[in-house]
């Protein structure tokens, strides 16, 4: 006699993911993405002195307008043979005693207050400790060793523009690499490029705006945090946050029928 | 020559951080695209060894009933299991319960320290070690929950003479509890998933990890029982056997659920401890384990980079310190060039247990959705890592140092199925 299956009991066998894995050729379709990604680093190459011009020059403006100072443009040697740098030129100040002063205290009372607050988010508590303890050290240097400061706004205004150049080439990397690992959707996976890559250029930019304003108007003594605690670390942030949606997004695919096709178990 | 100390210790912390890059990229891409060594699983009908599972426990009366009840319901030869049950020092029903237990079903034996002296789990599973009739040991937390075949999977693996010890596969059941346990159900993935996986495929060293695993008696007793001066007894004992040549196994399909911490406090002293017992073992076995003959070049490289895995944090936040006094000293030459970058781009992608691309991938390969997007708070509590890590390492060089006793201290329990 025929036995007959109950199939009501489990709508949908998930495919048991002990040893699943992937296609060897994946490994290869890495190489080619990152063959395909060459041209494209190359041609950021031939534009980043282009685009930092840009960047120099609509910044210039806006913190002009904001800060009333007058400012002006400087190209800077820097990669050979691709080219130079264009960055925003301007003046800075060294804060007083006073304010140096009440910066230490200031910082302090906020290394106090993370440090005891209960809050449910630890790790941004930390975070801002850390944090905190940056612009301490930075004050304290202020109070006692203001004339040694060895930088002025226009350092700071070269060295950002310099590792910016530089962190949006390795966001670049960073991503066709991660995300070639989960192949498929190369259409898709191009269009989070472009998104990230937009998202990363007016990131950067507004924070060049921002960061000079700052420096400009509250003085060298926040060049210190700025640069350590609120720095690169927001843009691997962002490239995390897509590379999230594009997880999210394949183990969807990877969990239908047509991709579903795709796992090996052996 | 400050200055060039300093560059060179900066130099230092980003060659360390390329190298776990490396390493961790390596295990991604084994672990993605190449054909996976499984474990034991096809010789189930072979004449299993006699188990006997050990659980420790100190006031465990909200959980226990969990881990007892799933063994209870295993599918293992019950005469060929025996439970032993370490009630450690319990001042609430612990014991009372565990007596109940014992008067309805004689498998689960229970031991009750009560009397001064030592406490801790290494002392507690050195004294259940002494009456344990099992062959193969097999280590529980109380809050765990083993499935109904783990058992068999963990004992299969001993039918391979060489096999010293053997380790499962941990999931957290609560990880949709709150962004905490969601980040550690994420790093669970990446961990055990991806990473031991990878180590047991590339035949390294996949890590023995105190619970959901189990060892050989003998080897045990032959080298003096655990060390009641270690916390992480776990690693420990991880190393003592590839020292003396035999192998540790992963199964990837002997899964396990465990309570995850719910607060992010009881989690930073959990972190601290396993930081302080780690970096004891760095201390203890770092020359003895790239002396031994019986481990291979490759596998005392990543033996060294798995006992390092605890100091790194410590140099990320010292290379902080040393960046900044770069900073103040005008030395930014360093700065503006690659090194930075670097060291920055590899230290952003959230440092050196996971990085973010090994979770993904973990978390792909698992088949999980929502929460991917708790990735990118990796970023924030990368920091809170960074900091309880390295209070853990400091810990452990007092402990060096001083010769002080080290004190265990149980990781909070929730339990949200009363």
């Amino acid at each position: 006699m025929k036995k007959t299956i109950n199939t009501k009991e489990k709508e949908k066998i998930n495919y048991t993911r002990d040893y699943r894995h992937l296609e060897k050729i994946g490994i290869l379709y890495m190489l080619q993405m990152m063959i395909l990604l060459v041209p494209l680093i190359v041609v950021y190459l031939c534009l980043y002195t282009k685009m930092t011009q840009a960047v120099a020059d609509f910044s210039a403006y806006i913190i002009s307008e904001v800060t009333g100072k007058t400012t002006s443009l400087v190209k800077l040697d820097y990669l050979p043979v691709f080219g130079g740098v264009y960055c925003v030129k301007m003046s800075g100040k060294s804060p007083s005693f006073t304010f140096a002063i009440i910066s230490c205290m200031v910082s302090l009372i906020l290394i106090l207050c993370f440090s005891v607050a209960k809050n449910k988010n630890k790790p941004l508590m930390i975070f801002f400790t850390i944090a905190s303890w940056v612009h301490f050290v930075s004050s304290l240097y202020f109070v006692f060793f203001t004339r040694m400061f060895p930088y002025n706004l226009n350092d700071y205004s070269e060295l950002y523009i310099k590792q910016q150049v530089i962190i949006w080439m390795i966001i670049m990397t960073v991503y066709v690499l991660t995300t070639s690992m989960i192949p498929d959707m190369f259409v898709y996976r191009v269009g989070l490029f472009m998104a990230l890559m937009i998202l990363e250029f007016l990131y950067g930019v507004v924070r060049y705006v921002i960061y000079m304003v700052i420096i400009a108007e509250g003085t060298y003594i926040f060049m210190a945090v700025l640069f350590f605690v609120f720095g690169i670390m927001f843009d691997f942030l962002i490239l995390v946050a897509v590379y999230s949606v594009y997880i999210y997004v394949a183990g969807f695919r990877y969990k239908n029928k047509k991709r579903g096709d795709m796992w090996q178990w052996s | 020559m400050v200055v060039k100390i300093l560059q060179g210790y900066f130099i230092f912390a980003t060659f360390i951080m390329l190298i776990y890059a490396v390493r961790h990229f390596w295990f991604t891409c084994n672990r993605l695209f190449y054909k996976q060594r499984v474990s034991y699983r096809d010789i189930y009908d072979s004449d299993l060894p006699k188990v006997t599972v050990m659980i420790p426990m100190h006031n465990e009366e909200a959980v226990l009933h969990n881990v007892l009840d799933s063994l209870l319901e295993c599918d293992y030869d019950m005469d060929k299991l025996q439970i032993i049950a370490i009630n450690d020092h319990s001042d609430d029903r612990t014991a009372e319960i565990l007596e109940e237990y014992h008067s309805r079903y004689p498998v689960i034996l229970p031991i009750h320290r009560t009397e001064e002296g030592e406490r801790g789990k290494p002392v507690g599973l050195n004294d259940a070690l002494n009456m344990a009739t099992g062959e193969v040991i097999v280590v529980f937390d109380a809050d765990y929950r083993p499935s109904k075949n783990l058992i068999k999977k963990l004992a299969s693996a001993f039918m391979d003479p060489k096999v010293g010890a053997v380790m499962g596969r941990v999931i957290p059941v609560n990880d949709k509890k709150n962004i905490l346990t969601t980040l550690l159900g994420l790093e669970r993935t990446g961990g055990y998933q991806v990473d031991q996986q990878a180590r047991y495929n590339l035949k390294l060293l996949p890590q023995y990890g105190g619970t959901v695993g189990g060892f050989r008696k003998s080897i045990m007793l032959g080298t003096g029982g655990f060390d009641t001066k270690v916390l992480a007894e776990d690693t420990e004992l991880t190393y003592r056997i590839y020292c003396k040549g035999w192998n540790v196994v992963y199964d990837n399909s002997a899964e396990c659920y465990e309570e995850s911490p719910e607060t992010w406090e009881v989690r930073g002293k959990q972190i601290r401890r396993w930081a302080r017992g780690h970096n004891e073992v760095l201390f203890k076995y770092f020359f003895k384990f790239l002396g031994s003959g019986n481990i291979n070049f490759i596998q005392k490289i990543d033996g060294t980079l798995l006992l390092l895995v605890y100091a790194v944090p410590f140099i990320l936040l010292t290379s902080l310190v040393d960046c900044m006094a770069l900073f103040f000293m005008g030395k930014m030459d360093l700065f503006s060039g690659w090194w930075v970058i670097l060291f920055m781009g590899v230290y952003n992608t959230w440092g050196n247990f996971a990085p973010y691309y090994e979770i993904g991938a973990g978390a792909f390969l698992d088949g999980m959705t929502n929460e991917i997007f708790a990735l990118p708070h990796l970023c924030f509590s990368f920091f809170f890592y960074m900091w309880y890590i390295s209070l853990g390492f400091i810990d452990a060089i007092i402990d060096r140092v001083t010769k002080r006793n080290v004190k265990w201290a149980k990781t909070k329990r929730f339990n949200n199925e009363k």
